[in-house]
């Protein structure tokens, strides 16, 4: 239906850059994430697709038409707000018919409309119920029916799940997801929740102090992090890291030796490894003792002490140890990432 | 326990206390214009074992003082001027509780516009006078129209910025997404969600300029223009003070404001906004 291309984007509010030289093409039916913590820029990113944010610079095509100087209700966009932001006056009927009844959409066609609408996200039998007289959930769907009644170009999402529980997220996060793929709609999506950014995305945009960190598909994000913040960003427990040095293809430091590097010296250099690449036994080339250890269900995450680090590797779930034994950890000689520790860039040989 | 058994009857004693305290003068006020005038000054007061007259009510609409001719003066001056403080003042109140000023301008101008409420009336009722009178406007409603409402606009506009500032953003940024304008929003959705505050905004200021006497005595000379407070202050001459008809005209001028506040009541009561937006 429409592509998003942001050129040069930039924000500032008084002193602060919010966002700075942002580019970038969202495709057609794309389900892209912008991905940071909080105050990275994502938002006002979004907002500023939305036209409730204007740009100090740079311009924002949608569909290929210039949409920069435009007013929200030019651009053709839905919007989920992270408070749903249901007009708490108007019957949940009401909300969702709004969009059509500002359009001047005769009122049988209104009806009709909402009626097909609210199949899709099941809020039959609710429709005359204001929203404060609706659960969580429910509210959610009634916002995401008032988004998806006018088939826009864009739907734009602001943390749309942050507010529901555990079990309703995994629950709704599915459901966008068909739902989405359903509509074949161009989405973006602002999280600062990882697995929502990974489960759900085609690409994920990574943003850190209101610049893109990387680009990529949720794989290649976690498979091939560009630099020290995506790395540690991506990945729950997060990767682990060790400063170090490189002589002769060999990295090592007060703990740690590892053979076969394939890069050349350096000084200074961050050592990168996640947990479940790391092999916890009883004989390896790392020496050091265990700190704490926690069941998860699946698998035991050991956090083991060494010297001043502490690190955590993964293990199965029947690993039985006790708080200060020795510990022996190797690690995964094919996964493990060097970073600079100036520019914090991954180094590539 | 304790707190429960003691609190009760404390909460009680002082809403019964306040009551007294706060309509007292209001019911001697009525009980007096319906006493003739001995029983006006008996000692001790007779509250309400007297014999009731309707002299007054009678004196006070069918002598040569035209009461209720100043009656409609005083409607028209106060709903009109009542209506422009709202408007003005409600799209003031929005713009400084939504848009971004540059620097610290929104401050300023929000302290500004308070601040001209800060000083006694009678400091700019001279002023005012010869401001109106080089504008031919003296003795004229217009005049105290235009006065009442720039004294109700800095009111107006603090009551309804907070109101505004309660009312969460996302909701007209939301309807302007949908494909409303930002009025449209402020119509449909703002304003709707406000009427509690608009309501209580608007009793306000037609108790303000409904009461109000200073400007009403400098700036009006004749029936053209003369508002209630000033017929009502008519009882008091040099020789005599009729505390019957004062009384009895004061109890009249009370009654559409009552009427108002009971129509308006329901809006009082706050809490239709609140609570909706969280899950």
């Amino acid at each position: 239906m429409a592509n998003v291309i942001f050129k040069n984007i930039t924000k500032t509010f008084d002193d602060v850059t919010a966002v700075e030289d942002f580019s970038l093409e969202v495709k057609d039916k794309e389900f892209l994430v912008l991905l940071g913590p909080s105050g990275c820029g994502k938002t006002t990113t979004m907002r500023i697709v939305a036209g409730l944010e204007q740009a100090n610079s740079g311009k924002v095509l949608i569909d290929n038409n210039d949409v920069t100087g435009l007013a929200p209700k030019e651009r053709d966009i839905a919007m989920v707000f992270q408070s749903y932001a249901l007009y708490p006056h108007m019957t949940v009927f009401q909300n969702i018919e709004y969009p059509l009844k500002i359009k001047n959409i005769p009122k049988e066609k209104r009806r009709d409309q909402v009626n097909k609408t609210v199949q899709k996200v099941q809020l039959e039998g609710l429709l005359k119920r204001l929203p404060k007289q609706l659960s969580g959930g429910q509210q959610q769907r009634v916002a995401l029916a008032r988004a998806i009644i006018r088939n826009p170009k864009v739907f734009l999402m602001d943390e749309p799940l942050s507010n529901l529980d555990a079990k309703l997220r995994v629950e709704m996060r599915a459901k966008l997801k068909n739902l989405q793929n359903e509509l074949g709609i161009t989405t973006i999506y602002v999280t600062h929740d990882q697995v929502e950014a990974m489960t759900l995305a085609d690409r994920v945009v990574i943003m850190n102090n209101a610049k893109i960190s990387q680009v990529s598909s949720p794989k290649e994000i976690y498979n091939n992090p560009k630099n020290l913040f995506v790395a540690g960003f991506v990945g729950s427990p997060p990767m682990n890291f060790m400063q170090g040095e490189i002589k002769n293809n060999k990295f090592f430091n007060n703990y740690i030796s590892e053979d076969n590097i394939q890069i050349s010296d350096r000084n200074s250099v961050i050592l990168g490894v996640r947990p479940e690449d790391i092999n916890v036994a009883q004989e390896g080339n790392i020496k050091g003792e265990v700190y704490s250890f926690e069941l998860t269900g699946d698998s035991t995450y050991v956090t083991v002490k060494l010297g001043d680090d502490l690190i955590i590797a993964k293990t199965e779930s029947d690993y039985k140890t006790s708080i200060g034994s020795p510990i022996a950890l190797s690690l995964n000689k094919n996964k493990i990432y060097f970073f600079d520790t100036k520019s914090e860039n991954r180094i590539i040989e | 326990m304790w707190k429960n058994n003691f609190k009760k009857p404390i909460v009680f004693l002082s809403i019964v206390f306040a009551l007294i305290y706060t309509l007292f003068p209001f019911l001697y006020m009525v009980s007096v214009s319906f006493k003739v005038k001995k029983e006006i000054f008996a000692m001790p007061p007779k509250y309400f074992n007297f014999d009731p007259t309707l002299t007054h009510y009678w004196f006070t609409f069918f002598n040569q003082i035209p009461f209720f001719k100043f009656m409609i003066n005083s409607f028209i001056i106060t709903s009109v001027s009542t209506i422009f403080a709202l408007i003005l003042g409600t799209l003031a109140g929005y713009s400084l509780a939504r848009f971004r000023y540059p620097g610290t301008l929104k401050y300023h101008l929000a302290f500004w516009i308070l601040s001209t409420r800060m000083m006694p009336p009678i400091v700019v009722v001279i002023p005012l006078f010869l401001f109106f009178s080089y504008f031919n406007l003296v003795n004229t409603k217009l005049a105290l129209i235009i006065a009442y409402t720039a004294f109700n606009i800095p009111f107006v506009t603090w009551m309804m910025r907070s109101f505004f500032l309660d009312i969460p953003k996302e909701l007209e940024e939301s309807a302007m997404v949908d494909g409303d304008t930002r009025m449209g929003s402020f119509r449909r959705i703002i304003l709707p969600l406000a009427k509690p505050g608009l309501a209580a905004t608007s009793i306000f200021c037609l108790i303000l300029s409904w009461n109000e006497f200073l400007f009403a005595v400098i700036l009006t000379e004749t029936e053209i223009s003369n508002t209630v407070t000033f017929a009502i202050a008519l009882g008091v001459s040099q020789y005599q003070a009729n505390w019957g008809y004062m009384a009895a005209s004061a109890t009249i001028s009370v009654i559409p404001i009552i009427i108002f506040a009971f129509i308006v009541q329901k809006h009082l009561v706050r809490g239709l906004s609140f609570g909706a937006m969280k899950g």
